[in-house]
């Protein structure tokens, strides 16, 4: 298992976004930590942060779909991405350079005009 | 003072390997045959311990070279057979860590029964770090822990008839316990404390309240104990409700126990081998504590020496004496220093003693255990009862 500011440093391209230091941190700051930590567990302490049971359900996702994915990401790599593409063969599969697992912390303008495009490109 | 032997029943030999001794360290590094018979060894002792008139306490651990008892009530099973007279602590059972608090509240009445109502029951919350082997979720930690305890307390009480259990984490069809319990309304409770603020909640239910290895900070736990037991009974609780536990290293002579409480020093040295992304789980502690923990600074929690430095993990003997957290000497010179920090923490009935702590061998536990019993013990026994401070001004 990795130390928490080794996991900070592998979860996007750019700075991590929560300090090794945190004694940095304004109060406001570090109750958002302390209250995503707790999602965090709520979400995926028990299995751990993966669901057993998805691979069974994605065939039923019959909506158009875009996946997103950062070319970087070490947290996820290619043979995930290559198992979703397979669930899901109707899916538009974009993958961001210079963006790793938190690809919106990375690539956030270039993600919300690809969201944009799609949501726009559907409703017509 | 009555004195409790305790060891965490090391697995001493796995100290040589380098890095974490806790959640980390592969299972293939113990030999179970010598696992065996040290675990029969720290037995024999308990055995000795019973037989010299002291009592005994038992505790747990997981993964964890530091400590082989896996189960309180597994431990305390075999001692509630084979010892006549002590009275058998667990402190404690980590609830917040286990699966099915009925089956807790089970073996504490089948202990009790076997015993013959010599039981006593310390309910934990469990270490942080053993949430990656009971994989239990870590948010809401303590409303688990306090719906088990209160489920643990009705199955134990009830004399009625039998009962279904519907609460937020747990639910049983029916709660019916064969044997009960020897010991009425239960036998007694315990729980540990670190802060005077935890302590008050131990009052208020009239349990017995244990602080560990805290030095100086065990005046203001039991400050706070007693300030909160007088206000909600009327009265001040016996020392009998307060413990301490400390590591005691006794001989004949100074340089034997110095030699001897160096071979136990191991405890500490290794009990910090944790890697430090298992010692806070996500969630694990609700999101004011961990934004107190962040400003208070990793150390804050660390036993101080008198001047207010850090104690150092690989301290000397001396300055763990200073701290509080070891007793070092001979019979006279260890009774001297446990009545002074009797005094200076305002009093306390019970030793929590480690007399056997890392790789303390068994010749050398059985006299420290044989001195203690025989020529410390009964001086404690009489010690004084402290007048208390009435300010309380550890409290705040």
């Amino acid at each position: 298992m990795l130390t928490r500011a080794e996991a900070e440093k592998k979860m996007q391209v750019g700075a991590p976004a929560i300090p090794a230091d945190l004694t940095t941190l304004s109060e406001e700051q570090l109750k958002r930590i302390a209250r995503n930590t707790e999602a965090l567990s709520l979400f995926g302490w028990s299995p751990y942060l993966n669901n057993p049971k998805l691979g069974l359900r994605m065939h039923r996702i019959s909506l158009p779909t875009l996946l997103l994915w950062g070319e970087q990401d070490e947290i996820l790599g290619a043979e995930y991405r290559e198992t979703y593409a397979t669930a899901l063969p109707g899916a538009r599969i974009e993958i961001l350079a210079n963006a790793g697992h938190r690809l919106h912390a990375d690539q956030t303008d270039g993600i919300a005009a690809l969201v944009t495009n799609f949501a726009t490109a559907q409703a017509v | 003072m009555k004195i409790w032997q305790f060891s965490e029943q090391a697995y001493h030999p796995a100290f040589q390997e380098p890095g974490a001794m806790r959640v980390t360290l592969p299972q293939n590094q113990c030999d179970p045959v010598l696992a065996g018979q040290l675990i029969n060894r720290y037995l024999d002792e308990y055995m000795l311990a019973d037989e010299l008139g002291l009592n005994i306490m038992i505790n747990e651990h997981h993964a964890a070279a530091t400590c082989m008892s896996v189960s309180c009530m597994g431990t305390l099973a075999i001692l509630a057979r084979q010892t006549r007279k002590a009275r058998l602590l667990a402190l404690g059972i980590p609830l917040g860590n286990r699966t099915d608090p009925l089956r807790v509240a089970e073996e504490i009445a089948m202990v009790d029964a076997i015993s013959g109502g010599r039981l006593e029951v310390g309910l934990v919350k469990g270490a942080a770090y053993e949430l990656f082997m009971s994989n239990r979720q870590p948010t809401r930690f303590m409303d688990r822990f306090w719906e088990a305890h209160d489920l643990i307390i009705e199955a134990l009480t009830n004399q009625g008839d039998n009962f279904a259990w519907e609460g937020d984490f747990y639910h049983y069809r029916t709660v019916s316990l064969w044997p009960r319990a020897i010991q009425t309304p239960t036998p007694p409770i315990w729980m540990t404390a670190s802060s005077a603020s935890s302590a008050k909640g131990y009052a208020q239910r009239d349990y017995t309240c244990a602080t560990f290895l805290s030095g100086a900070v065990a005046r203001s736990v039991f400050d706070g104990y007693r300030a909160s037991y007088l206000e909600a009974h009327g009265r001040l609780p016996s020392p009998d409700k307060l413990a301490y536990l400390a590591l005691v290293s006794c001989a004949n002579d100074r340089e034997t126990a110095f030699r001897r409480a160096n071979h136990m020093k191991s405890y500490f040295t290794t009990a910090a081998r944790c890697d430090p992304q298992f010692r806070n789980p996500a969630g694990f502690m609700s999101v004011a504590d961990n934004m107190r923990l962040v400003k208070a600074g990793p150390t804050a929690m660390r036993p101080k020496l008198r001047g207010g430095q850090l104690l150092p993990v690989d301290g000397s003997i001396e300055q763990y004496m200073e701290a509080g957290l070891m007793f070092v000497g001979t019979p006279d010179e260890v009774y001297e220093q446990l009545a002074q920090f009797n005094t200076d923490t305002g009093g306390f009935g019970n030793l929590l003693m480690m007399g056997q702590a890392g790789e303390l061998n068994h010749e050398d536990t059985v006299d420290n255990l044989t001195l203690m019993a025989k020529e410390v013990a009964p001086r404690l026994a009489e010690l004084t009862m402290i007048e208390p401070n009435v300010s309380f001004e550890g409290v705040a």
